[in-house]
């Protein structure tokens, strides 16, 4: 071997220089332990939010969505009864069909002679298909209709008689204000009639209807900034008698994180719902902090203070405090709602939530020593409680989903530090957007 | 009290934080020897100690069981130290052509130099030193030299051919010889100057007398 190798391997192999510790930077470098599950909550959030979305542009492109090829479908003879008129006539409710989702029908009923069998070649831009109809009440132009319809048979007061055409038209021609676009779609050319014609036409139900709902599910992001009051004498120091504190410096700062929620709610009164769900958070604060202390506590072996050490030289202590942990919370909450307009929601929110930690890093303050020291999660209790106030307003996209945008407020109500000398509660507050499904 | 290589092991599978600052502490000062062999001086040398302990936590799943963990981690932070330099210089086949031949081994140098080398110089000094190559060159003769890699394993890490790695060893010796030898120089001149200065006014001061 050549005598520089084993030259420079002499020198060099066991070089071990004298550097001072990194182990701060490395491990605010570190990617939090479950970042696994983080993202997992993420995806999940966004693929609810995407498919909800998705689904919505899907059902208002695309309304032919049930009826297969091959399927024939029954006209069915149903009741005499009066129109508009005096007249009575004997009614049988043409095919037609609506436009849109059962929970917002938009049809057109004619009352006119027996249509033979509808292929779904006719049908085919329909959801539903109407079978019967029959006035409720008297034959009046806005009364409601009962319907039946390949959906099931419904009572709907939205669906009336809007029109008399008796003999009038060859067409069906009365169209809701502001569906002339959807009817038109729908108004097929039909034989003459001879006998009395109405034209009854179901109104939409309007976005508004999603605030008519019970059962909502809905899938929430939200941004948040969290706090730890660091109190010096009180949570920052424990160990250290409160006379002789010199704080140079002392910052703190909220740091932005994020979370996500699922989360239902049901409306048990017309103002008032019940909420609860599952909720990811990650919460983080930091402080920066320069200060003396002339006197350090004394502990016994079970980590209970004694009695002071009077220090002949000041200590110097500094804590550049960085926090990081992340909970999953179980919230309970009740919230009054208040309808501004048909489509708008006012919301306030109050609430608990019983809050497991995941996990938890950082750097600290060992109070023994007043040196940094890394933070984990054994450094915090498991599960804490918290109170949650909220506020905010949703607003109704169309009769099944409407998205949210409210501002909460969360505040830890138990020390979360493991440490009986300290007292932490953090506080946070955040904007969360919403995106939430009627289900009934 | 120190734990267990086991514990240590354990700990960092399961993301330990404090765990792994222990382990950080046991072995920060060996792997910043490593990256210093490797860098061009001591902040490049932090950056690399720093990326490698994060790819050691990060990519612990890699480990073996019954790899010493000692071992395991100078692997991964001499890897990652050649991969960054890797992909900040581009290694390539070319050659420096600046070197002339000259002396190649110790051996070629006389008695009481090759003294001063073995007996004088400081493993500072040799870092120093290394750090004036040209970076080919002092990749080259940490990885054949003090690593112990063979030509072979060289040409695949680096992207080099087996020749180029031989020929930019050879050149790496002369480079770094000369540059040991300029310094030896320098210093034995200043050693005779300092001589000739005390005789000087040692002449002057008997003169005086």
């Amino acid at each position: 071997m050549n005598k520089l190798d084993d030259f420079l391997k002499h020198k060099l192999e066991n070089v071990v220089p004298d550097i001072p510790t990194g182990w701060d930077a490395l491990s605010a470098s570190l990617p939090a332990k479950k970042s696994g599950r983080i993202l997992a909550v993420w995806v999940f959030s966004l693929l609810v939010i995407g498919g909800a979305i998705t689904s919505m542009l899907v059902t208002k492109s695309n309304p032919s969505l049930k009826l297969a090829d091959g399927n024939v479908i029954e006209p069915k003879v149903i009741s005499t009864h009066q129109v508009s008129t005096t007249e009575t006539v004997k009614s049988e409710v043409e095919n037609e069909t609506a436009l849109i989702a059962p929970a917002s029908i938009t049809a057109s009923v004619k009352s006119t002679q027996i249509t033979p069998k509808l292929t779904v070649a006719e049908t085919k831009q329909s959801h539903v298909t109407l079978t019967t109809y029959e006035p409720i009440a008297n034959n009046s132009i806005g009364n409601s209709v009962k319907i039946a319809t390949s959906e099931g048979a419904f009572e709907n007061k939205a669906l009336s008689v809007v029109e008399d055409i008796n003999a009038k038209s060859e067409e069906l021609k009365a169209i809701a204000p502001g569906l002339q676009d959807q009817s038109a779609a729908t108004t097929q050319k039909r034989s003459p009639n001879k006998t009395s014609k109405s034209t009854v036409h179901a109104k939409p139900k309007g976005r508004g209807d999603f605030h008519k709902g019970k059962l909502f599910v809905s899938a929430t992001i939200s941004l948040v900034g969290s706090y730890r009051s660091f109190a010096l004498n009180k949570g920052g120091a424990p160990f250290v008698n409160k006379q002789y504190d010199y704080v140079r410096q002392n910052s703190e700062q909220a740091r932005v994180t994020h979370g996500a929620t699922l989360a239902l709610e049901y409306r048990f009164l017309p103002n008032f719902s019940i909420q609860s769900g599952i909720s990811y958070s990650k919460l983080g604060f930091q402080s920066n902090f320069d200060f003396e202390v002339s006197d350090k506590a004394i502990t016994d072996n079970n980590g209970r203070i004694i009695g002071y050490e009077i220090l002949p030289i000041p200590l110097q202590v500094v804590l550049n405090s960085k926090t990081n942990f992340s909970v999953l919370r179980i919230p309970v909450g009740l919230n009054y709602n208040l309808l501004f307009n048909t489509n708008s929601l006012f919301h306030l929110y109050l609430g608990g939530s019983q809050n497991i930690l995941l996990s938890a890093d950082g750097v600290g303050l060992n109070s023994l020593t007043m040196e940094q020291k890394a933070i984990s999660k054994t450094d915090f209790v498991n599960t804490a409680r918290e109170l949650c106030f909220g506020l905010g307003v949703n607003f109704a996209l169309s009769p099944l989903y409407g998205i949210g945008v409210d501002l909460s407020y969360n505040k830890y109500i138990n020390n979360i530090s493991k440490n009986n000398y300290e007292n932490i509660a953090p506080f946070s507050g955040g904007i969360n957007v919403s995106v939430g499904r009627k289900i009934f | 009290m120190l734990k267990s290589e086991a514990e240590h092991i354990q700990g960092i599978q399961k993301g330990d934080r404090s765990i792994m600052q222990e382990v950080y502490e046991l072995y920060r000062r060996k792997v910043f020897g490593i990256c210093l062999r490797y860098a061009e001086n001591k902040e490049e040398a932090a950056d690399f100690a720093h990326d490698g302990f994060l790819k050691v936590f990060t990519e612990f799943g890699k480990f073996k069981s019954g790899t010493p963990l000692e071992a395991w981690i100078a692997t991964v932070i001499r890897n990652n130290t050649i991969n960054q330099i890797r992909k900040k210089s581009r290694l390539s086949n070319n050659v420096f052509v600046d070197e002339s031949y000259g002396v190649t081994d110790v051996d070629d140098i006389d008695q009481e130099e090759q003294d001063y080398w073995m007996k004088t110089i400081t493993s500072e000094e040799v870092l120093v030193f290394m750090g004036e190559l040209p970076l080919k060159y002092r990749l080259i003769l940490n990885m054949y030299a003090i690593d112990g890699m063979t030509h072979a394993e060289i040409a695949a890490f680096t992207g080099m051919s087996e020749g180029t790695s031989k020929s930019q060893l050879s050149r790496a010796r002369v480079k770094l010889i000369q540059l040991i030898r300029n310094d030896y120089q320098k210093k034995s001149e200043v050693k005779r100057n300092n001589i000739s200065k005390v005789n000087i006014t040692t002449v002057q001061y008997e003169q005086v007398r």
